[in-house]
């Protein structure tokens, strides 16, 4: 240490006291003790609360927006459509997978793309799937007269994904991804 | 209601145990008992919308009120600064000080009575903020490293050197006034 630094700290440093005014702000914060507490817990409380909805609404809109994004999808799948896929149907999990896969009965590979295999399913398997499932939507239900595919959709980053689509008869309907 | 008196109890325990040392600092730095009063006023205040984290068993609230009051403290000084006001008339260009009461006169009396301490702060008001905290906090305020640390909110080696420097700049202004 220096000799000026020895020099500060040999400074007498001067130690005031002022009891009468520390004696009446101690009494003017205690007297405002409960009303600033309140306030600030109603701000928290009005803080998490806004958080709450927040997040709320973003999972009802994750809900709500959910089988939009699969009926919007058809047979011909872009790298855009798949990264969309990637993020919307996070929720396909190994054992719906596994559940997929059961269908693929005598599937015949339409198309050798190694992003997307296309895969031909006998159509009283897929009914039998579907009644069993129970969680797919009335609209998803079968009608005659239709084909249906079960496409592997290989992402980038090379997990695996399945869509269950059914192709109409008619030829005017689009396909219609159905789980 | 019960869990509100023990709070409030525990929130004038720590204001008491804290208080001294938290005025005196800001005085060291403001060399003005008024301001020094306004400025203590300020920061117990925002202790108090910050009263449960303060008061939680074996948190230590000094650093939070160290920090709380560098940055009043700094904060005056920079609109001072700003305005360029005398600080001969500071306390009345704020606009804060009531005609000081007996106690506060009898304070000035004594923070007068230190002369050398007086000398060394009007020469570090020409410092940066951060110098000024600084050397208070390490000379006047007897504070570890560590503690500064927590305060300043920097690690312990930069606030080494720029302590160092702090101490070259004041030692500066300190020679030229001897020089001059």
């Amino acid at each position: 240490m220096g000799d000026f630094e020895k020099k500060l700290e040999s400074v007498p440093v001067p130690q005031v006291r002022v009891p009468e005014f520390q004696a009446r702000l101690r009494d003017r914060l205690l007297d405002s003790y409960d009303a600033v507490r309140s306030a600030a817990r109603m701000k928290r409380w009005f803080v998490v609360s806004s958080v709450a909805a927040a997040v709320l609404l973003a999972v009802s809109v994750m809900f709500v927006a959910r089988p939009a994004v699969p009926t919007a999808l058809h047979a011909r799948l872009g790298g855009e459509d798949q990264a969309r896929i990637a993020r919307v149907m996070g929720w396909v999990s190994q054992e719906k997978k596994a559940e997929v896969a059961d269908l693929q009965a005598t599937p015949a590979v339409r198309d050798e793309d190694p992003v997307v295999r296309t895969m031909e399913l006998d159509r009283s398997l897929v009914q039998k799937w579907l009644d069993e499932r129970g969680d797919v939507a009335p609209s998803s239900k079968l009608r005659g007269g239709e084909m249906f595919t079960v496409s592997t959709h290989k992402l980038p980053n090379n997990r695996e994904i399945y869509v269950l689509t059914s192709f109409p008869q008619e030829k005017a309907s689009r396909p219609k991804v159905i789980y | 209601m019960r869990t509100g008196v023990r709070e409030s109890a525990r929130f004038a325990e720590m204001y008491d145990r804290n208080f001294g040392r938290i005025f005196n600092y800001v005085l060291r730095r403001m060399g003005n008992v008024s301001l020094a009063e306004d400025i203590a006023a300020d920061v117990f205040y925002k202790a108090l919308k910050h009263a449960k984290r303060l008061i939680k068993p074996g948190n230590d609230p000094l650093p939070w009120l160290y920090t709380v009051a560098s940055n009043e403290v700094n904060s005056f000084l920079r609109k001072r600064r700003a305005r360029a006001v005398d600080p001969a008339v500071m306390g009345e260009a704020e606009g804060t000080p009531a005609p000081p009461d007996q106690e506060a006169l009898r304070a000035e009396e004594e923070l007068e009575k230190e002369k050398q301490f007086a000398e060394v702060r009007e020469k570090m008001l020409s410092l940066s903020e951060e110098d000024q905290t600084l050397i208070s906090l390490k000379f006047f305020e007897d504070l570890s490293y560590a503690e500064m640390s927590k305060i300043m909110g920097r690690r312990e080696g930069t606030l080494r050197v720029r302590l160092h420097r702090a101490v070259q700049a004041l030692k500066k202004e300190m020679e030229g006034e001897e020089d001059g």
